[in-house]
């Protein structure tokens, strides 16, 4: 493998800003890789001419005008808008979709300097735990030994978490809703990071769930991530649920000793059916925490196991009413007439126009805002939410972190759980509590299973806190020292 | 079951989704079940509990009333229009 | 407060009390639109005046206008209704080509105004309260047009998310004269207060009606709500029709089934449009991209203080500062235009000579060709320096009103009339005096009567010299010079 696709992006960051690899020389170097990787299936669009046309000119360019990010490869999950490339969330309603805008987080992403190499499949309009509801078909793990049983990435973010685990990109972006970015990091052995609701813009992000969406970084280190974040973030007058509070300094204390911090450990985290490696993992993770001078503190967060059945009532709530525009009006796909009347034109279009999960979940989100069924099951839901931010208020009041497993297992086999979507649903367990209650939580590689699969640690912190979990992140990644990589030589 | 194929037609159509016969029995027995797993969320006491609006308490931010400026380029608005008449989106025949 | 009018349907089986609650659709009067930068303003041409959200681009987002609700909160005030400090903008959710998102995003559970009130007066000393339960904010649909093309409809998205303000009144309006009065002393107010430009033709203003029928004292009947009424005309027509077809049905024992009903302007009749059954679900909810809108009371009081004056406060003005009386005062403030009308005309002159020029002579020739004062061919500052020719004795009162009527013609000034024509009032003495001495000459018989005592010949006199200067002699000089010489 080229040297350069090994480098972290703090790493590439440096060697870009001595000038002595031009950004011609590292994006290249990135995009053989991403063309060697095709059989991965990671990528919904190649942006490569306008990436080697940045390259020339930023190599142009005097050193001392470069900007954070510049010369960066950066792998774009499909679901945020970009000027110039097909923008689809995976799905056939959006097939032919250019957006005639640019979202938030990758304008400024492009503002500090940065190259968006390619667009990344996903779980269409990031419904999905395993990247397998995608309209250009299934991602694959890069960690796949065996072709003939692929393993999942995870999702929805799956081939944004694939490309950095095939070093496809220096660091990609994901969305996470309700785990999208976390369990897809961990499943692929990489670092990510999901920031406080508001911190990162929602314009130009296709909307899944408003009130839970939330960009973030997937990366191969917690100081690029910290690095990431620092230039995704903004406070933006286009979106009414951004935040104007102040970014921390995420890298200035990142390396500083725990010592003294308080982590809190939730019985409720440790679930039935909990395989014995997770146990390990976790018990691992309080003894790295608790070897650097942390203190371990066992909580309780008694409503986590209502958080599921609470999520999968309000996501689906909220996406029934956003993928309403999806009507094959303005644009987008239109299935083939002649139509009996209006209502006809909408359901064959949408019907055509949906994959199955999709229908599934705009079902349960009409369902239970219907009359009759909204103060059942919504406002319902909503109440337990309260209790659910209420559960974390009053941990936060005793511990500064939270520690607990990402994922219940690694990487499953691709089309496992497919045809029964609880059990895919499951997947999100640990993710989904803290995505209720708008906190910041990232996932750090820190084991191997006994498949020799990656798996990951979360950490969660206060709203706004940033700086905190990646500390404590820092921390848990260097006593992990998890240098494996996937071999892709198969 | 929770939900019926009738319900499920219903609810379909609410939504306009058009749904194969195939689809309406296999989204009826999922439904029933996602619904079932859900029953657990009852048991929740949420008595003077308030529903959850947003998950942070900051203030609307209001945009100011300024002249109106044109789109640059309005043509990049109905660009991606499946079907358009000049600058008209168009639909079939919608009659009332 | 009285009693309200009297029943107005007697049926076969005696008198029937209307129940009627209107909902009025104000457009806010505002640059941009409610959630976009897109322009409110009217008849641009097709989707041009459009921002990304406006067709419901992914990932775009709603943003509030600052100014929309400034204007909501002033409405809310000049109807003597409550501002809530908070309150919540809804999704709600129905299938139609010309709402992009698939959605409307207004208010449903909290509105940002509640409980009010207007005033409508009754006859010249009494009026009724009508209560006001709520205005909402909420965004306006774009247009669908049908009679462009046979096979498709085309649609405009113009008009998708300009700000709307939706009013909604109690169910105390008890005839169709009563919603006429209350929506046109609504549009008054909002017009008034430069919320709502009150243009009904633009589309600016529109209402619903949910209209009906009761036995006096009965339990409230099934109502039918008449949808898109866009003339207080239309408005007060589908009413009485509505009403008087929900009689007939429930006295030839048939029942009312709820629905929603169009009125055709040309048949004059309500027809089914939906039926309860096929009535929409909206699913409402909170719209999780927007937050709570909070409002201070300090804003509140801050757009309190620039509340322009209200017809109520007009018409009281009128009274004590034109001392007027109440009728004229209630006709000059029933309109903006009226009062502004009246107000430049009687600059510098008699305030009731100016009302009653406007009520008298003005409006019955616009009505005479249904136009409103704004768009009068006579203007007020030319109607005025009619008034002044008058008031200085070139012309009668008389021949002004002849003056008016080619002015209402030919939009001339009067001067120009008066010369054209050579209307001018002979107020020379000398030239009346010997037309005066020539008819005493020439008529001897008349001239004993009036020296026997009778006096009504008198204006016999008046009248021959007005006949012989085509009623351009100043009556007053005529009166005098026949009485100093017959008494001679």
């Amino acid at each position: 493998m080229n040297e350069l696709l090994k480098l972290s992006l703090v790493e590439t960051v440096k060697l870009i800003k001595t000038k002595k690899v031009s950004v011609k020389e590292i994006i290249e170097a990135y995009i053989n890789r991403l063309d060697d990787t095709e059989k991965y299936n990671m990528l919904s669009e190649k942006n490569y001419d306008e990436a080697l046309e940045l390259a020339n000119k930023i190599d142009s360019k005097k050193q001392e005008d470069f900007r954070p990010l510049e010369g960066i490869p950066i792998a774009v999950k499909d679901i945020f808008c970009t000027v110039g490339n097909k923008t689809t969330a995976s799905s056939k309603i959006l097939n032919n979709f250019f957006a005639p805008y640019e979202s938030t987080v990758t304008k400024n992403l492009k503002n500090a300097g940065g190259i968006v190499i390619c667009k990344t499949n996903m779980d269409e309009f990031a419904m999905g735990s395993a990247s397998d509801t995608c309209n250009k078909g299934e991602v694959i793990n890069p960690w796949t030994d065996d072709f003939s049983k692929p393993l999942t990435p995870g999702g929805s973010s799956g081939g944004s978490a694939a490309v950095v685990a095939a070093s496809g990109a220096c660091f990609s972006l994901g969305t996470d809703t309700g785990g999208s970015i976390r369990q897809p990091a961990s499943f692929c052995g990489n670092v990510g990071l999901k920031p406080t609701y508001g911190r990162c813009s929602r314009y130009g992000i296709i909307a899944f769930a408003s009130s839970l969406d939330q960009a973030g970084p997937i990366s191969k280190t917690v100081e690029d991530a910290a690095y990431a974040l620092t230039y995704m973030a903004s406070w933006d007058k286009n979106d009414s649920t951004s935040a104007n509070v102040k970014m921390p300094d995420l890298l200035k204390n990142i390396k500083e000793s725990i010592k003294g911090l308080k982590v809190g450990v939730p019985k409720e985290y440790i679930i039935d059916g909990m395989s014995d490696e997770i146990q390990k993992l976790l018990d691992n993770g309080r003894t790295w925490l608790k070897d650097q001078g942390a203190e371990i503190i066992d909580i309780s967060l008694p409503h986590t196991k209502v958080a599921l059945p609470c999520y999968y009532i309000i996501a689906p709530a909220e996406a029934s009413a956003n993928l309403a525009r999806y009507d094959g009006v303005k644009f987008g796909y239109r299935a083939e007439g002649p139509f009996k009347d209006l209502n006809d034109m909408y359901c064959k279009t949408r019907g055509e126009g949906f994959g199955k999960e999709v229908k599934r979940r705009l079902l349960i989100g009409t369902y239970v805002l219907s009359s009759g069924y909204y103060d059942a099951y919504y406002i319902h839901a909503q109440k337990v939410r309260r209790k659910i931010v209420e559960d974390f208020n009053s941990a936060f009041k005793d511990v500064d972190v939270i520690l607990s497993p990402t994922a219940p297992s690694d990487a499953f086999v691709l089309g496992e759980k497919k045809e029964d979507p609880i059990n895919m649903y499951l997947n999100d367990v640990f993710t989904v509590p803290s995505s209720l209650a708008g906190l910041p939580a990232i996932s750090i590689p820190a084991g191997l299973s006994k498949n020799n699969k990656p798996l990951g640690l979360q950490l969660i912190s206060n709203k706004f806190t940033e700086d905190t979990l990646l500390k404590t992140a820092f921390a848990l990644e260097e006593a992990a020292s998890f240098t494996h990589r996937p071999n892709l030589e198969k | 079951m929770l939900i019926d194929e009738k319900v499920t037609k219903k609810i379909a159509f609410l939504a306009r989704i058009g749904l194969t016969e195939k689809e309406e029995e296999d989204f009826s027995k999922d439904l029933s079940k996602i619904l079932k797993w859900m029953e657990d969320l009852k048991k929740i006491d949420v008595k003077n509990v308030e529903p959850l609006r947003n998950v942070n308490d900051i203030e609307l931010l209001e945009r100011e009333d300024i002249d109106f400026s044109k789109n640059s380029d309005q043509s990049k608005l109905l660009a991606n229009a499946p079907k358009k008449n000049g600058n008209f989106f168009t639909v079939p025949k919608v009659i009332e | 407060m009285s009693e309200a009018r009297p029943y107005k349907i007697s049926g076969k089986t005696g008198s029937w009390e209307i129940v009627i609650g209107l909902e009025v659709h104000a457009q806010v009067s505002s640059k941009l639109k409610l959630f976009s930068n897109g322009s409110a303003s009217f008849g641009s041409n097709e989707n041009e005046n459009l921002d990304l959200l406006d067709i419901g681009l992914p990932g775009t987002l709603p943003t509030i206008n600052s100014f929309v609700i400034d204007q909501a909160i002033k409405s809310g005030l000049a109807l003597n209704a409550k501002v809530n400090n908070f309150s919540i903008f809804d999704r709600k959710n129905y299938f139609y080509p010309d709402l992009p998102l698939g959605y409307q995003i207004s208010q449903y559970k909290e509105p940002i105004i509640s409980d009010g009130y207007i005033d409508i007066d009754i006859n010249e000393s009494d009026s009724k309260r009508i209560r006001i339960e709520r205005l909402h904010l909420e965004q306006d649909a774009g247009k669908s047009i049908h009679d462009q093309s046979p096979e498709d409809s085309f649609i405009d998205f113009n008009r998708a998310g300009v700000a709307l303000m939706e009013i909604v009144s109690y169910p105390d309006l008890s005839d169709w004269e009563e919603a006429g009065d209350y929506v046109t002393k609504l549009r008054n107010i909002l017009r008034f207060a430069n919320t709502c430009d009150g243009n009904m033709q633009e589309g600016s203003l529109r209402c619903d009606a949910n209209v009906s029928v009761r036995k006096p004292n009965d339990d409230l009947g099934t109502r039918c709500e008449i949808k898109n009424l866009n003339s207080i005309k239309n408005l007060m027509k589908a009413i009485e029709f509505e009403a008087n077809r929900q009689v007939a049905l429930l006295e030839s024992g048939e029942t009312i089934a709820q629905e929603t009903r169009l009125f055709d302007a040309n048949s004059g009749k309500t027809r089914t449009m939906r039926s309860k059954e096929e009535a929409h679900d909206y699913r409402y909810f909170p719209d999780p991209d927007l937050l709570p809108l909070k409002i201070q009371e300090d804003r509140i009081h801050k757009i309190s203080k620039t509340l322009p004056e209200l017809p109520a406060q007009l018409k009281e003005r009128l009274k004590s500062q034109y001392k007027l009386g109440s009728y004229d005062a209630r006709v000059i403030s029933a309109e903006l235009e009226t009062a502004k009308y009246f107000e430049d005309l009687s600059e510098g002159r008699d305030p009731k000579q100016a009302a009653n020029w406007i009520i008298s002579n003005l409006f019955g020739k616009l009505n005479g060709i249904d136009k409103s004062i704004s768009e009068s061919p006579i203007s007020s500052k030319k109607l005025g320096k009619l008034l002044d020719l008058v008031n200085d004795g070139t012309i009668s009162n008389k021949i002004a009103k002849e003056v008016f009527e080619e002015m209402f013609i030919s939009s001339k000034e009067a001067k120009e009339i008066i010369e054209e024509k050579g209307l001018k009032q002979i107020s020379n003495e000398d030239d009346i005096e010997k037309l005066v001495d020539k008819i005493i000459l020439e008529n001897e018989t008349q001239v004993n009567q009036f020296k026997e005592g009778n006096t009504k010949v008198m204006g016999w006199f008046v009248g021959q010299v007005m006949k012989l200067t085509k009623g351009q002699a100043n009556p007053g000089i005529v009166n005098k010079i026949i009485l100093k010489k017959l008494n001679n």
